[in-house]
């Protein structure tokens, strides 16, 4: 995966796609599951929908799936819902959700399917700010997790139930959905380094600000950015970039940035940004 | 040529100049030996001054001081061909001003032999517009720059500018007031492209929103003739068109055709940017902020800055490319 993908239908996904898809109307979400699944049976795949809503209205998502009961009462399609564990952070844990996918994914594969493919309906999550923080770390780590697995994520969000937080969920996902409000930019994290693909300029750097303030306060050490695919940066996204250096120096830390594309070389000489690699 | 006499407690070969404050010079010459007879006195001054002394100059005045200091040239700061050091006018000036930063953490003062050679390549012109910048930007430095203009080499309306652009001239016997010399604002008003956009085939766009202001105006924006550059043409409006909006809540953008040139002008109608050096070079005392117009007039290939009691006009003009 290199830049920014946007995706017009839920097709097409496959073993360690990581996409999201945000939706203002109930049956935006139901037409994707719908799509999704069916690629996932066509696959030979396990299928879980999980989401914040009760259980009745989750299978009502999936109304349109043919076959649906017969696929719940085989144990190839799960439905979970989340009521119960959204009041207690500790039972969504980064961790403890990563090992519970890749242990969902051996099982499936063990069971004879191709792999497992996951639908989360994140709203609820999302709408919590205290949720917000092991979300994101959650979503920052699934890509180096999953990456290598046979599991496709779809991760959906109502976006006139969270405000403008969708924004910065969605921007933790190189594949994105966002009707009228095309996908600006990405960001990836795997171990110090992480990587911003896409746009980066001043209508989305309250975005970039929330991510690099959860990238402060959960991560220890240097970081690293890599940024080969960044199309697109202006002054006010650098600018926040340098700001963050400069915060993470007052603590002691490291902030480099490698691999500059010409987009973002325009700009960060503006600001005595430098590429590591030209040291 | 009427010499002055060397004195190691004075500047005789700087004038007035105290080594407390910017002192700016251009020394035009058409033969060696009044080059000679400017620069080896005026090194010397420095070096028994314990002042450190660049060069950065041509193959002419680095072959005089050669001969003259011999294997004293080592005790130069500097000894540097000119050539090397031209990056455009904004790279060049911000590399100038990083340069001198360790002499001023130093406390002391120090000079300079500079030689713009690259006066005479394209684009080369607006370099004199960067000289009086300096001026401004530099007041406060304790340095003293000797800028040789060899008239052998230069047209002469490139001279004329850089004589209009330095506060101080040789009169034969020492530095004087330069009777050419323009305030830094007049200066760029005059030298700045003046043309108008022609009465037809001017394409507009007025953009009031900036969360989707971006997209809008980099779909709007004929970038063929400048495919090659379309990004840095891209990002150069944007930061003008972000700077207009949130100086007045609206960006009047237009778009023309102008000889091999596009021309963007970017017009708001807030309360106006009466700094006319801003975008010339990045601010010294803040680290973070007023960089946008910097970028927008480094990209292109050239610029301007006209501000009145009805807001601000920025123009960018970027040349086509040769097959557009």
């Amino acid at each position: 995966m290199t830049g920014l993908r946007t995706l017009d239908r839920a097709v097409g996904l496959g073993p360690g796609d990581h996409a999201s898809w945000a939706y203002d109307d109930v049956s935006e979400l139901r037409s994707a599951c719908l799509d999704y699944f069916s690629d996932g049976l066509t696959r030979s795949e396990r299928l879980v929908y999980v989401g914040g809503r009760p259980r009745d209205a989750l299978l009502d998502d999936l109304m349109g799936l043919p076959g649906r009961d017969a696929l719940l009462a085989d144990g190839r399609l799960s439905v979970h819902t989340l009521i119960g564990h959204l009041e207690n952070p500790g039972d969504l844990a980064p961790r403890v959700q990563l090992e519970a996918r890749r242990a969902a994914a051996q099982d499936a594969v063990a069971a004879g399917y191709a792999g497992l493919r996951v639908a989360g309906d994140i709203t609820e999550l999302v709408r919590r700010p205290y949720l917000v923080d092991p979300l994101v770390e959650f979503e920052l780590a699934v890509d180096a997790a999953m990456s290598t697995t046979t599991v496709t994520t779809l991760c959906a969000l109502d976006r006139q139930e969270t405000g403008e937080r969708w924004r910065l969920v969605s921007a933790l996902h190189t594949i994105q959905h966002s009707p009228g409000r095309p996908p600006s930019f990405a960001l990836r994290r795997s171990g110090s380094a992480v990587t911003l693909v896409g746009e980066i300029d001043i209508a989305c750097v309250q975005d970039l600000d929330g991510l690099l303030d959860h990238l402060l306060r959960t991560t220890t050490g240097a970081v690293t950015f890599e940024l080969p695919d960044l199309d697109f940066i202006d002054v006010a996204g650098t600018r926040r970039l340098a700001v963050f250096q400069r915060t993470m120096a007052a603590a002691g830390r490291t902030v480099l940035f490698r691999r500059l594309s010409p987009a973002a070389r325009r700009t960060f000489r503006a600001f005595a940004l430098v590429d590591a690699n030209d040291l | 040529m009427a010499k002055a006499t060397h004195n190691a407690d004075t500047r005789a070969w700087t004038g007035g100049w105290t080594g407390e404050r910017f002192g700016h010079e251009a020394f035009v010459f058409s033969d060696d030996q009044a080059v000679r007879e400017r620069v080896v006195p005026f090194v010397e001054e420095g070096l028994a001054r314990g002042e450190p002394v660049m060069v950065v100059a041509d193959d002419t005045v680095r072959d005089v001081l050669t001969q003259h200091l011999d294997s004293r040239i080592a005790e130069l700061a500097l000894f540097a061909p000119s050539g090397s050091f031209w990056q455009g006018g904004h790279a060049t000036l911000a590399a100038y001003h990083a340069s001198m930063q360790p002499l001023l953490a130093s406390g002391r003062p120090w000079r300079i032999v500079g030689e713009p050679s690259w006066l005479a390549q394209r684009g080369g012109p607006a370099w004199s517009r960067f000289e009086a910048v300096a001026n401004e930007a530099f007041a406060d430095y304790p340095y003293y720059s000797l800028c040789l203009h060899d008239r052998r080499r230069l047209p002469a309306d490139v001279v004329d500018a850089q004589l209009r652009a330095h506060p101080m001239v040789w009169d034969g016997a020492k530095p004087a007031p330069s009777p050419d010399y323009e305030p830094t604002d007049v200066f760029l008003r005059a030298m700045e492209p003046s043309s108008s956009p022609p009465e037809h085939q001017v394409r507009r766009l007025v953009i009031d929103d900036l969360s989707d202001g971006g997209d809008a105006m980099a779909d709007w924006m004929d970038l063929h003739p400048v495919r090659s550059r379309s990004g840095s043409a891209r990002l150069a409006v944007h930061e003008v068109v972000v700077n207009a909006i949130q100086a007045a809540g609206r960006a009047h953008v237009s778009e023309w055709h102008q000889d091999d040139h596009v021309v963007w002008e970017i017009r708001d109608e807030g309360p106006g940017l009466h700094d006319q050096t801003a975008g010339y070079m990045l601010p010294v005392h803040d680290p973070l902020s007023g960089r946008g117009l910097w970028v927008a007039r480094s990209l292109a290939d050239d610029s301007s800055l006209c501000a009145d009691g009805r807001g601000t006009t920025i123009r960018l003009m970027f040349r086509a490319d040769p097959a557009s």
